[in-house]
């Protein structure tokens, strides 16, 4: 009895294996390219400023930390070693997504997910997404289905493998070996559908060219001499492009990137100071 | 040769809200830390790196309510030892003041009756801390809104007296004196006459709100000049060994933080902090300064201040009406001043409660607590308590009855009793 196929189980193993990696390659690497939503002519000349940079980088969340970096730096939002911000009584504001994370974060405390959170919906983030929208920098809806239909190649790698099992099962021949692969791969297969679900926008081959530009522009503009002061400024472009990540100083950058913390593991004061914080109306007595 | 002193050390009250801008901040030679807002086996990483640098860290206790009737808690004094030990502090500070009685926290620091009785009963909680900690402890006065009726003593005569029987240090906050001129008309320069100023340990400075013609020592406001000008007519007095900030909300930025202190180092007379020059330090002292002992308490006498303590105390959470003979339109501001801080501790705590309710939170808690105390468990209980009674229709909520005066044995009459009791 010949081979399933005219295939060897081996070389069956060794060509779903290639085919799906080459399936995986070409959806993150090839179709994208190749589909170019907008004007094809953005990227290279296309000057963006941090929050703009920001957004495409990594949506309102980047445009939060951005802003928050910029205010933290300042001065004007302080931050502790466990990551809680607040904002500084005498803090000044130069634009509105600055204004809104120092409403949100407020005097009493907060933490940069809940600021995050808070504002994904923020209409000055909303402003700038209609108008990456409008620029062809940023792609949403029916626009995203060419990255949606390139999934189906690892998929239909992963079908072929799936009907080789059955049959080669059928046949009474060893699969499983295949079964495994079948199992690995489906899992991967699956985490990139649903990845690619939850992505209800992303930025165009322009969008994209423009970040790698800016991304290799600002890889070492970051440093404690850089200008954070506006929006266009090169310090904040780097954060914007790069993340929190690039955030010069480097206890602040550690702050700023941490998680949420278990405080300082103190039982709390009846009295001033141990709790006193947002504007101890009461008065503290001590 | 040895070098002359640059001056008082300069120093800031250690804040968990802005740890990482006190480490950052030029020329600060100490810190205070609240005791009871650490835990001494795990200390902070921005404490332990403070102290690395040589940095002194002060425990400052809120809790133990030397100034009450009761014996100060061996669990609460463990904790202030443990904390020093853990720190490895010169020394250890604590309020004149009482903060619970009968079992109830008042969620405040309080006035005690200023009488020769309150002396010995204070002397001798402050001994027993002493005894139990091994370090100085360092005794300072508070701001009050609220006055007992029969102070006997001046604060400064009270605090001079309490040193005098323990061999206690001083910690004299300014702005405290600044809170007594402006709510019951103390002289300030008066009480720096009357106070032993070479039992100094440290100074506190903060800056509070003047609301109604009442002072509120907020420390969440910018130090104001009355207050610098009395610190500067302190030093000139006195070699201070230590002067602080005390910031505990509202926090400005780095830069404000950094010129409040650089204005208490000039009404104090030191230089600008410069790269190289010497750092000032907090002078060590024994645990007792010579004193005179005063005698042992006898019980009556703590049931006496119990009481007393107890009625101001429920009146000021709302349990009853004004004892007799207070200023009730001064309990009422305390009261609200303690309800409003409740609900910043509640909203601190729970700040999807307070995102939920926005301005709707002041008038609902004052509601709630109006004649409702923190519940034992802290903040966290009181959210629940607050949720529990937001949970409740309006019509079913009622409003707890408020024991008068009238079901009280009368503040004259309590006090006339030989042993106090009720």
């Amino acid at each position: 009895m010949g081979d399933p196929w005219g295939i060897s189980g081996p070389e069956f193993i060794w060509l779903y294996i290639v085919g799906f990696v080459v399936a995986v390659v070409l959806n993150y690497t090839v179709v994208p390219p190749l589909y170019r939503p907008g004007s094809s002519a953005l990227g290279a000349d296309v000057r963006l400023d941090a929050y703009r940079a920001a957004y495409l980088a990594d949506g309102s969340d980047r445009v939060v930390d951005t802003a928050i970096a910029a205010l933290a730096l300042r001065g004007s939002l302080l931050v502790n070693r466990t990551g809680e911000l607040s904002a500084a009584a005498d803090a000044t504001v130069r634009d509105l997504i600055e204004l809104a994370v120092h409403r949100s974060v407020g005097t009493a405390g907060q933490r940069s997910a809940a600021v995050r959170r808070e504002l994904r919906d923020a209409p000055s983030i909303r402003a700038i997404r209609d108008e990456l929208l409008s620029s062809g920098l940023l792609v949403t809806g029916w626009r995203l289905l060419p990255y949606r239909l390139a999934l189906l190649l690892p998929v239909a790698v992963w079908v072929i493998g799936l009907v080789r099992a059955i049959n080669g099962a059928l046949l009474d021949r060893p699969v499983g070996f295949l079964v495994f692969l079948l199992i690995v791969s489906g899992f991967a297969v699956l985490a990139m559908v649903v990845i690619e679900l939850v992505i209800t926008e992303r930025p165009s081959a322009g969008g994209r060219r423009y970040l790698r530009l800016a991304r290799a522009d600002h890889e070492y503009a970051a440093s404690p001499q850089a200008d954070y002061l506006t929006a266009s400024s090169p310090g904040l472009l780097a954060i914007a492009v790069l993340g929190l990540g690039a955030v010069p100083d480097l206890d602040l950058r550690q702050a700023l990137m941490t998680g949420p913390a278990s405080g300082t593991g103190g039982d709390g004061g009846d009295g001033c100071g141990g709790g006193c914080g947002g504007g101890c109306g009461g008065g503290c007595g001590g | 040769m040895t070098t002359p002193s640059p001056g008082p050390a300069v120093g800031i009250g250690w804040r968990p809200e802005i740890d990482l801008t006190i480490e950052r901040l030029p020329g600060v030679e100490f810190v205070e830390v609240i005791a009871e807002g650490i835990r001494p086996q795990r200390l902070p990483e921005s404490l332990r790196l403070l102290r690395a640098r040589g940095i002194p860290v002060v425990p400052h206790g809120v809790s133990l309510s030397l100034g009450g009737a009761q014996r100060p808690a061996p669990g609460r004094l463990a904790h202030l030892g443990a904390c020093a030990a853990a720190l490895d502090a010169p020394l250890v500070s604590e309020h004149i003041a009482f903060v619970r009685a009968d079992g109830r926290e008042a969620g405040h620091l309080l006035p005690v009756p200023r009488t020769p009785a309150s002396v010995d009963v204070i002397s001798e909680n402050v001994r027993i801390a002493q005894d139990f900690l091994g370090v100085p402890v360092a005794l300072e006065n508070i701001a009050a809104v609220v006055a007992w009726p029969d102070d006997e003593l001046t604060e400064a005569q009270f605090l001079a007296e309490i040193l005098d029987h323990t061999g206690a240090r001083l910690l004299l906050d300014v702005a405290n004196l600044v809170s007594s001129a402006i709510n019951f008309g103390a002289d300030p320069i008066a009480a720096l006459d009357a106070l032993p100023l070479d039992r100094i340990a440290y100074v506190h400075v903060a800056g509070g709100e003047l609301r109604d013609g009442v002072w509120h020592d907020t420390h969440t406001s910018p130090v104001s000049e009355p207050i610098l000008t009395l610190l500067t007519e302190l030093a000139h007095r006195t070699a201070l060994p230590a002067v602080m900030l005390e910031r505990d909300g509202n926090f400005p930025a780095a830069a404000t933080l950094s010129a409040e202190l650089a204005a208490i180092r000039t009404a104090v007379g030191r230089e600008p902090p410069t790269a190289g020059a010497p750092r000032a330090t907090m002078p060590h002292h024994p645990v007792r300064s010579p004193h005179r002992p005063g005698p042992s308490v006898a019980p009556a006498l703590r049931r006496d201040l119990a009481a007393m303590q107890s009625l101001l105390a429920e009146a000021l959470v709302g349990l009853t009406e004004p004892p007799p003979r207070f200023d009730a339109d001064r309990l009422g501001v305390a009261r609200s001043a303690l309800v409003r801080k409740r609900s910043h501790a509640v909203a601190r705590h729970a700040p999807a409660v307070a995102a939920e309710l926005g301005d709707r939170l002041g008038p609902l808690f004052a509601d709630y607590a109006e004649s409702r105390p923190k519940p034992p468990g802290g903040a966290s209980a009181d959210v629940a308590a607050f949720l529990s009674y937001l949970a409740t229709p309006p019509a079913a909520r009622g409003r707890r009855p408020r024991r008068g005066g009238a079901d009280h044995r009368g503040w004259a009459e309590l006090a006339a009793r030989p042993d106090g009791r009720r």
